[in-house]
């Protein structure tokens, strides 16, 4: 294969791969899972589960040893959660003894050090210098929750760190929206400062880094919960609506209002559960091509539904451009009139 | 900055005119999106001669801050498990247990003023989940669709006030309903008005308006319109109601998908997990019919229904573009200066307000509620102060069941196409009915509601609760009772002349129209003559207004092509 034929076939790959809707689903959770550390663990959960239900639908009647490979995944994700486990709840019970909170600035060396806490709207980062085994200074680099949240708790909350010179958990305020989170980032931004200090604090090894990065992240909570729940809705309606702008002429199925007049006109109505021509218009919108080309024999093709959508729609354009789209899909050229196929 | 505010309101009445009356054949988001960008470039010019280019920077923010996301994605979310539902076999399940509701001792007229109601009992995000699943059921009543349980008179009746049910029902859904969008507002005062301030004046409101619609459409449509359904009457000797029962059958997984349906519902409304956001939920109940229920992805997103949707979020855009460049400021000072005019004050100007969607409706009610409940909410006291919180929460109410009810007698793709079309009527034939029972019914019972109940005490120990129960009675009797009495008497003196009968329903629209104004207007200022007065003029304008774009005859081209030899 020359590379330009490589190049040629490489790009084709790609936009038949885009065409398939696991592909694209695949991808949207992909970003998601690269830009929003806390969705990892849902979505890893969710993308073992779907695959092991495909495998296993697909392998396990035929024996197939592809069904193995998948159980052999699973056990490795198992094991390698099991290790992670053990490692990080020791390390955590470790640093609980060492935590620089309190009396245990002691063990804090001198020095400058950054540290980062998640607040409301983002990552807080904080500079603490320590000297004598004392707080001396926090500068304050990154601090997103600005934006939204009336904060006097933060710099009353410094001037207390700072006139003590050591760490103490902040008492937590109740009325506004977001403070709490933002105090709690901020203390935790300056207690990850401080650790960096603290000679032999315990770490997470190498590989419980990598299996929390790239399978947890974060803690998921009932904001991740919610903010998964709307990028699944935005997801789908974006998904939704570039399926018929994927295969040409089907982009007029978005413009259906839905409003059912042309199955008010159109002689036919209704067939096998489905109306006619709003259904046919509507699986062509969802791109489920093959049941619209079931179903389009039933069209007459007599362009009432046309004159009597309230946006000029016609239902046999449509029809036939989703019949069209079948007929590539299953790789056989239609050369056919578009006209008479509906 | 208010000249450059009349400009952009401008722009954006022009578009929606030119677009409701068939001169800008697009969808409506389009133009929505179009009225924004126009809108931007003319705020950006002018701010930039004006403010200099930092001010143009600025443009992009305000007019996204806009947006408000949580009815978009709980309206999505609500449409996916309605898409599960469905693909589950839920309707199926549904149409079963009303099929044993016939057979119970409540027989087939129970059933069907339940099957009526069904839309505002389950109050979906969108009405045309619940007609696209149900109005083929309904049809089959009929002697066309094979029972001929009922005659053509009486199918016309059921699916009309079916539909006129369902297009409404999205304003007291708690899962992205219209009228969440005003809650949210109403939210700065009323701390729990988010909880769902608005759903029981709306779902009163909307039960009683269905009732007075199956009256005008038996009463008054099919006088006005006699030749324009192409429903076929059963031959002679055809017994109507006799025919032998049916039984659907559902499948188990259907009955399943309902409980989880219904489960999820109650969760997002009670909240008895802890407050969670109603997406949570809904997405959570649609995996489970992923998973328990055996269905597909791809049927939840046959659910979508995109145009509610996108109006909404293009509404918002557009509703966004205006704020930011000063058209709803200019738009408030209109309305201020209807104020001035000493026959209308703010009784009349408020009158006419609440019924601005009704005169000119849209597809979808989300696009012009996203723009004006802003231009409310200013009338209050957060700006212009004409009204007190309660007051603007009346008003509310009133202007909120009047635009979600709207979205039925639109002729731009409206959910009431869909029960013209399942009735097989020309487009307008239930326009009349909607916009009256809207106008006269819905919009001063939910102000008498708003008041008399969610406002006043809601505890049924204290006498002044039995009192107010006995008072939100007394006016539901007395507004459908005066109307019902016009639909009486407009039936009864209508005449062949299509022509002389436009003009009898326009003066039973006007008297309604003054009914209703000065009922909202008794509502806000209580027994204050000159306002009741007030309320009652601006009601009069409202209903000319809308009274003549009723149509006054149907196109025959349907009725031709259907009955003709070519079918």
């Amino acid at each position: 294969m020359t590379s330009s034929k490589l190049y040629h076939d490489l790009l084709g790959l790609l936009w038949n791969s885009l065409n398939l809707r696991g592909v694209r689903l695949f991808l949207y959770a992909l970003t998601v899972a690269l830009i929003f550390p806390s969705s990892r663990f849902i979505l890893a959960v969710v993308a073992i589960l779907t695959i092991g239900y495909k495998w296993y639908k697909d392998y396990r009647p035929h024996k197939n040893r592809n069904f193995y490979y998948f159980v052999g995944f699973v056990a490795f994700v198992a094991v390698g959660y099991g290790f992670a486990f053990v490692n990080v709840r020791n390390v955590n019970e470790g640093q609980i003894a060492m935590r620089p909170l309190g009396a245990a600035i002691d063990q804090v060396t001198d020095g400058v050090y950054i540290g980062r806490g998640e607040g409301f709207r983002g990552s807080i980062e904080v500079e603490v210098e320590v000297k004598d085994h004392r707080i001396k200074d926090i500068k304050t680099l990154a601090y997103p929750d600005l934006i939204s949240v009336l904060d006097n708790q933060i710099p009353e909350f410094k001037k207390e760190l700072l006139a003590n010179g050591r760490l103490f958990t902040p008492q937590q305020p109740k009325m506004l929206r977001g403070a709490p989170e933002t105090l709690t980032g901020y203390f935790n931004a300056v207690q990850d400062a401080l650790s960096k200090g603290t000679p032999n604090f315990p770490k997470y090894n190498w590989f419980s880094s990598i299996f929390l990065n790239s399978f947890i992240g974060q803690a998921p909570n009932r904001v991740t919960l919610n903010a998964l729940a709307i990028l699944f809705a935005v997801f789908m309606v974006f998904e939704y609506t570039l399926q018929s702008m994927l295969n040409p002429g089907t982009g007029r199925s978005i413009n259906c209002y839905n409003c059912g007049s042309c199955v008010g006109v159109c002689p036919v109505k209704e067939v096998e559960g489905v109306q006619i021509p709003m259904g046919l218009v509507l699986l062509t919108r969802l791109g489920d091509y093959e049941r619209v080309m079931e179903l389009s024999k039933y069209c007459v093709g007599c362009g009432r539904c046309a004159s009597k959508c309230p946006i000029g729609n016609s239902g046999p354009l449509v029809i036939s451009a989703a019949f069209q789209a079948a007929r590539e899909k299953k790789g056989t050229a239609f050369t056919g009139d578009k006209g008479n196929t509906a | 900055m208010e000249f450059l505010g009349f400009i952009t309101l401008g722009i954006f009445i022009v578009l929606m005119l030119l677009t409701l009356f068939g001169y800008i054949r697009t969808p409506v988001q389009t133009v929505l999106v179009l009225s924004t960008v126009l809108c931007l470039i003319v705020g950006g010019v002018f701010r930039f001669v004006a403010y200099g280019w930092d001010s143009v920077v600025l443009l992009p923010n305000e007019f996204l801050g806009g947006i408000i996301l949580h009815p978009i994605t709980a309206l999505l979310t609500g449409l996916f498990l309605a898409g599960g539902l469905k693909a589950s076999g839920g309707f199926d399940a549904l149409k079963a247990i009303l099929g044993y509701l016939r057979r119970s001792p409540i027989g087939l007229v129970g059933t069907l003023v339940i099957l009526i109601n069904l839309p505002v009992i389950s109050s979906l995000p969108c009405g045309r989940i619940l007609a696209a699943a149900l109005l083929p059921l309904l049809f089959t009543f009929g002697f066309e669709g094979g029972l001929g349980i009922l005659s053509k008179s009486q199918l016309i009746v059921l699916i009309g006030a079916f539909t006129r049910n369902s297009m409404g029902s999205c304003g007291p859904s708690p899962i992205g309903g219209v009228g969440q969008i005003a809650e949210g507002f109403l939210g700065s005062f009323f701390p729990t008005a988010s909880d769902g301030i608005l759903r029981a004046p709306q779902a009163f409101a909307l039960m009683l308006g269905t009732a007075v619609v199956a009256l005008f459409l038996k009463f008054v449509s099919q006088k006005l319109y006699p030749n324009d359904v192409a429903l076929r009457n059963a031959p002679e000797g055809f017994d109507i109601g006799k025919n032998s029962e049916t039984q659907v059958k559902a499948p188990i997984k259907g009955f399943i998908a309902l409980a989880i349906f219904v489960t999820s519902l109650l969760i997002a409304i009670f909240q008895p997990l802890g407050k969670m956001p109603v997406q949570s939920v809904l997405v959570t109940g649609a995996l489970l019919m992923i998973l328990i229920c055996r269905i597909r992805l791809n049927d939840l997103l046959e659910g979508i229904i995109l145009l509610p949707v996108t109006a909404m979020a293009a509404g918002f855009l557009a509703a966004g573009a205006l704020a930011a460049t000063g058209g709803f400021t200019a738009l408030a000072s209109m309305l201020n200066s209807l104020v001035s005019i000493k026959a209308l004050g703010v009784a009349g100007m408020l009158a006419i307000f609440v019924q601005f969607q009704t005169i000119l409706p849209l597809s979808c009610a989300r696009i012009l509620t996203a723009a004006l409940v802003p231009t409310l909410y200013l009338f209050g006291p957060a700006q212009f102060n004409f009204l007190s919180w309660s007051q603007l929460a009346i008003v509310m109410a009133a202007y909120i069941i009047n635009a979600t009810t709207s979205c039925g007698p639109s002729p731009l793709g409206g959910g009431g196409m869909m029960g013209e079309g399942t009735m097989r009527a020309e487009t307008g034939f239930i326009k009349g009915a909607y916009t009256f029972a809207s106008m006269a019914v819905m919009a001063p019972m939910a102000a008498i509601f708003m008041k008399f109940l969610n406002l006043s005490v809601f505890q049924p120990t204290d006498p002044r609760f039995a009192r107010d129960i006995i008072m939100i009675g007394a006016f539901a009797i007395a507004i459908a009772g005066v109307n019902v009495f016009f639909i009486f008497l407009g039936s009864k003196i209508f005449s062949p002349d299509a022509s002389k009968n436009f003009w009898i329903q326009l003066v039973g629209f006007l008297f309604s129209g003054a009914i209703g104004g000065g009922i909202l207007a008794f509502a806000l200022f209580e027994l204050e003559p000159t306002k009741i007065l007030q309320g009652a003029l601006g009601g009069i304008i409202a209903a000319a207004l809308i009274g003549l774009m009723v149509p006054k005859m149907l196109s025959k081209r349907l009725t031709a092509t259907l009955s003709g030899p070519n079918v």
